[in-house]
C-alpha cells in the first residue's frame, strides 16, 4: 500500500472520529470548579510550616503517650496471667492448723489466692 | 491564563476549554477509537487542570497545550490498557448495496474502521506519534515534547507506525478480496 493509499484511509478514520462535544460533556466539564476543589499549594515560609506541623506533631505525641500508657496497662495483665498460674500450684493441706474460709468460693479473686498462698508457705 | 485558573478564575477556565475541548475530543476519540471513552478522559484531564493549575510551574517554560497533549495521552493509554480487547465489527454484508451514495458511505465506513482495528495492532507510541503528527497537525518536534522523547525518536515512530499500519490494511485488504472471490 502506498503513501497516498494510506493517507485515504487515514482521512477516513479522521472524518470518523472527529466527534464535537456535545452539551452534556460540556456541562458536566463546566461544572468540575463546582465540584472540585484546587489543591493547597505549600509554601514554605516559616508560619505555613509551623501551622502545618504542629496539630500533626501534637496528635503524634499524643499517640505516644497513649501507647506508653497502654503498655504498662499490658504489663499488669501479665501480672494477672502470672498468678493465674500460682493457681495450679497452691496446694491446701489438710493436716496444717491454717484456717482458710468455710466458703472457698470466695477464693475466686486473685488477691485472695496469693493471700492464702503466702499463709501456707 | 492558567495561572488565572490556579487563582480560581472560573471565566479563564471556560475559556480555555471552549479553546481545547474539541481539538482533544477529536485526539481522545482517535487514540481510542471509542467516543465514551474519550469523553471521561476529557473530563478526567478537565478535573486535573482545574485542580492542579495552581502548582504550574512558570519556570519551566512549559506550553499548556503540550502539557495537555501529554494528559490525554497518559490517560488514553491507561484507558486503552486497562479496557479488554474489542472484538472487530464486521460490515462487509453491507457491500452488497446498489445504490452508489450508500456504497460510498459504506467504503468510508470500512476504511473506517479497517484503519481503527489496524491502529489497535501497532504499538502504543507508534499509533501516538501518527495521531499527533497526521490529524493533531503536530510538528514533530511538538510531538517529541508530548512523548517526552527525542525527536529521531518520533520520527522513526512515524516511518515504523506507517509502515507498521499499512502492512496490517494490506493483510486486511488480500483477505477481504479472498472472502469476495
Amino acid at each position: 500500500m502506498n503513501n497516498q493509499k494510506l493517507n485515504n484511509y487515514l482521512d477516513a478514520y479522521g472524518k470518523a472520529n472527529s466527534p464535537e462535544a456535545g452539551p452534556a460533556l460540556l456541562n458536566s466539564i463546566m461544572d468540575i470548579p463546582y465540584e472540585n476543589d484546587q489543591d493547597e499549594k505549600l509554601s514554605w515560609d516559616p508560619k505555613s510550616i509551623f501551622i502545618f506541623l504542629m496539630p500533626r506533631i501534637s496528635a503524634l505525641t499524643a499517640f505516644c503517650l497513649m501507647g506508653i500508657y497502654m503498655g504498662s496497662a499490658g504489663s499488669s495483665a501479665l501480672a494477672e496471667d502470672e498468678a493465674a498460674e500460682i493457681d495450679y500450684k497452691i496446694t491446701f493441706d489438710p493436716n496444717s492448723k491454717i484456717f482458710i474460709s468455710d466458703n472457698l468460693n470466695t477464693l475466686l479473686d486473685i488477691e485472695g489466692l496469693i493471700f492464702v498462698e503466702e499463709k501456707i508457705k | 491564563m492558567i495561572l488565572s485558573i490556579g487563582k480560581g478564575d472560573q471565566t479563564a477556565y471556560c475559556t480555555l476549554v471552549k479553546r481545547h475541548l474539541s481539538i482533544n475530543l477529536g485526539f481522545a476519540t482517535k487514540l481510542l477509537g471509542n467516543t465514551a471513552d474519550a469523553e471521561e478522559v476529557m473530563q478526567e484531564a478537565f478535573t486535573r487542570v482545574w485542580k492542579y493549575s495552581n502548582l504550574w510551574d512558570t519556570s519551566r517554560n512549559a506550553k499548556f497545550t503540550t502539557w495537555f497533549y501529554r494528559v490525554v495521552t497518559n490517560l488514553c493509554h491507561d484507558v486503552s490498557r486497562k479496557r479488554k480487547p474489542q472484538a472487530k465489527i464486521e460490515v462487509l454484508e453491507a457491500m452488497a448495496s446498489d445504490e452508489v451514495a450508500a456504497d460510498n458511505i459504506i467504503a468510508v465506513k470500512q476504511r473506517s474502521q479497517q484503519v481503527k482495528d489496524g491502529l489497535n495492532e501497532i504499538p502504543h507510541r507508534q499509533r501516538t506519534a501518527i495521531i499527533l503528527c497526521y490529524f493533531q497537525g503536530l510538528s514533530n518536534r511538538e510531538a517529541a515534547e508530548v512523548m517526552e522523547v527525542s525527536l529521531s525518536a518520533v520520527e522513526s515512530y512515524l516511518v515504523r507506525g506507517r509502515r507498521n499500519l499499512a502492512e496490517v490494511l494490506e493483510e486486511d485488504k488480500n483477505n477481504l478480496l479472498k472472502d469476495i472471490g
